[in-house]
């Protein structure tokens, strides 16, 4: 359904000419490809600055590539400026992490959801009225929260508006970033059975940004994990509970908290933050921080290699897991 | 009797136009030396207004009253004056807040801002002419690197995991009997945050010190806390060592949380979801706040308070439904 080849985006910073500094360039998605099937959850994950925001408004267009192809059910996505928008207007939508920012607050809930649909033209009013309470009630909004505005809602009930509006124009594609990490665990729960039905429902297709390897263990078929714009692995959920991984996965689960005072944590935490994109290290990425990092992984940047399986690990050392 | 910090009907209700907001009522807590004491509980639950309350730095705009017995070390804190109040806060309750970036000064130095967290407090620090020595001491304690060179940087120059350190370090500067960490790790990065919890750990091993954490991660509370009080609609619903809430929860919130926190380890299975949304503080009907949510409400849930249930020891639960689970299982 979506194919990204090569995909970058470079950002030039501003040099300070006074202090006689070259212009540094920003990798903040350096060279990354994948897939995504149709009907299928690709989980995207990485800590802040790993640059998985960016990729995500890339596939919809919001940030152009500085190099790369992306390719939409057989054609490929131009840039804007040759109607890459129009291509795919109708066809991707988003759900935002902050469902009390992403809302216009002076807008009625009815106007929200309708914008999109208005926005494509070619129906009449009626028809947007039938699909915008279609909608609604998809999500579990109630007719009479239509004429609403957003204050009125809570931070759940919010996230549901967010995701009518995206809804509202039937799109294939979905791409979700954090769209449950400003909410509580008890709407959280809500909120991701609602994204798994209408996924069945409407054999939908979603990218699930978030940084959070347990809820995307839940909702997700596929993971790929990315580090300071690189991919470090590409994998199913089920293969998270296999020996072989790649360190930073390892780290990254390694450091979720267990709801369980009986079951310890694993180990001492990754040491060191993820560098300053500007200022990536040479060789592979991650090992500055990379327990396992011998002399190659500072000199060489590993290739992302098939490991079989649909499991493709970045790592120089992945032959010895 | 050997708590160091004692809490009793505690609460702070603020005045706003939409009714009178009862954000923490009648809280019980008891706090012993060296103990990890976890608050858990979703927005609106009135557990970071519970630890502001416990500092009096409740802000005062719209405040009706804020009430109750604070007892630390055999004085009430509800009724000390302001001078002696300001001896007690950042010196021996000291706090760190969630955001670093917004609890410190953009345009003081880092290193300027913890000198002066030791000239606010002679009585902690008397020796002047150690300050350096100490700050760059406490500074090497939580983990930076190099703490002479971040001494002379700004805010804005540090990531948001260092910044937490600067936060912590200046919280325990002034070697504190009580830390109250408030959501110290729900800005950071997960790795981030096994480092923070993990300094935490280490800092009450070699200082005894108490710590107050508040989060809405259970599994946070899971690692790190020796016992736990669960917040629902500004009241404790349930309060246990942590391996019992945990191993036996009583309280249907309790239940219905831990069931409906997503595990690592459970591969595409559909959550537990529990109905409706976190309740309106300014609405609170005459009933238990949860009732129209819990899916074993009785009648009188929705017309009375629920009285404490006072199991063993100090732990209480508020709900008829636990009462009977606590007589089952004991």
């Amino acid at each position: 359904m979506i194919e990204v080849r090569n995909l970058k985006k470079h950002y030039r910073l501003p040099a300070s000419r006074w202090l006689g500094e070259k212009p540094a360039t920003l990798r903040a998605v350096d060279g990354v490809s994948f897939t995504i099937e149709a009907g299928e959850t690709l989980g995207l994950v990485g800590e802040s600055g790993s640059g998985k925001s960016t990729l995500g408004q890339m596939l919809l267009m919001q940030t152009v590539p500085t190099e790369g192809r992306i390719i939409f059910d057989g054609t490929e996505v131009q840039d804007p400026k040759s109607g890459g928008m129009h291509q795919l207007k109708g066809k991707v939508q988003v759900v935002f992490q902050d469902p009390y920012d992403a809302l216009n607050p002076r807008m009625r809930v009815r106007d929200i959801i309708a914008e999109p649909l208005r926005n494509l033209q070619g129906q009449s009013d009626q028809e947007i009225v039938q699909q915008v309470e279609a909608v609604a009630q998809q999500v579990g909004l109630r007719v009479e929260d239509l004429s609403k505005f957003p204050h009125q809602f809570s931070g759940g009930q919010r996230q549901r508006i967010g995701i009518a509006r995206a809804l509202s124009v039937q799109p294939k594609f979905l791409v979700l970033d954090e769209p449950v990490s400003a909410l509580d665990v008890s709407v959280q729960a809500q909120v991701i059975n609602l994204l798994m039905d209408i996924q069945e429902q409407h054999q939908m297709t979603y990218l699930f940004i978030s940084h959070n390897l347990a809820v995307v263990e839940h909702i997700c078929d596929r993971v790929l994990i990315l580090y300071l714009g690189k991919i470090a692995e590409i994998l199913k959920v089920e293969d998270l509970h296999k020996h072989k991984l790649h360190p930073y996965t390892r780290a990254l689960i390694d450091s979720i908290p267990v709801p369980d005072p009986a079951r310890a944590k694993a180990g001492q935490p990754l040491s060191g933050e993820i560098p300053d994109p500007a200022k990536a290290p040479t060789g592979c990425r991650f090992s500055p921080r990379c327990t396992m990092a011998q002399a190659v992984c500072k000199e060489r940047e590993p290739e992302l290699s098939d490991l079989g399986g649909g499991h493709w690990m970045a790592c120089h050392r992945s032959a010895e897991m | 009797m050997d708590s160091l910090l004692q809490v009793d009907q505690l609460s702070t209700h603020f005045r706003t136009p939409r009714g009178l907001v009862k954000a923490v009522d009648g809280v019980d807590l008891r706090l012993r030396k060296g103990e990890i004491l976890g608050i858990v509980g979703e927005s609106g639950s009135g557990k970071s207004v519970m630890a502001q309350s416990l500092l009096r730095v409740v802000p005062k705009s719209n405040l009706a009253h804020s009430d109750g017995r604070v007892l630390f070390d055999g004085t009430d804190l509800m009724h000390l004056n302001e001078e002696g109040m300001r001896r007690v806060r950042g010196a021996r309750i000291a706090m760190v807040t969630q955001n670093p970036s917004t609890s410190l000064n953009p345009v003081l130095t880092v290193g300027a801002q913890l000198m002066e967290t030791l000239r606010f407090h002679p009585d902690r620090s008397p020796d002047q002419s150690r300050f350096k020595e100490r700050m760059l001491a406490m500074m090497h304690e939580v983990q930076l690197p190099n703490p002479a060179a971040i001494a002379q940087r700004y805010p804005f120059q540090l990531s948001g995991g260092m910044k937490q350190r600067i936060s912590i370090a200046m919280a325990l500067l002034c070697e504190p009997e009580i830390l109250i960490a408030d959501e110290p790790t729900t800005a950071l990065d997960v790795t981030i945050q096994a480092q923070i919890l993990d300094l935490i750990r280490s800092l009450r091993q070699a200082h005894g010190t108490s710590v107050i954490f508040i989060t809405h991660d259970l599994g946070v509370v899971a690692q790190l806390c020796d016992s736990v009080a669960v917040m629902y609609g500004g009241k404790v619903i349930e309060y246990n060592t942590a391996s019992e809430v945990f191993r036996h929860p009583r309280h249907p919130y309790t239940q219905g949380l831990l069931q409906s926190n997503p595990i690592f380890g459970n591969t595409r299975s559909r959550l537990h979801a529990m109905p409706g949304q976190p309740p309106d503080l300014a609405a609170l009907g005459p009933g238990c706040a949860f009732a129209p949510r819990c899916s074993q409400a009785q009648q009188s849930c929705l017309t009375t308070s629920p009285s404490a249930t006072l199991l063993d020891g100090h732990f209480r639960h508020l709900c008829p439904v636990a009462e009977t689970q606590g007589a089952a299982s004991a």
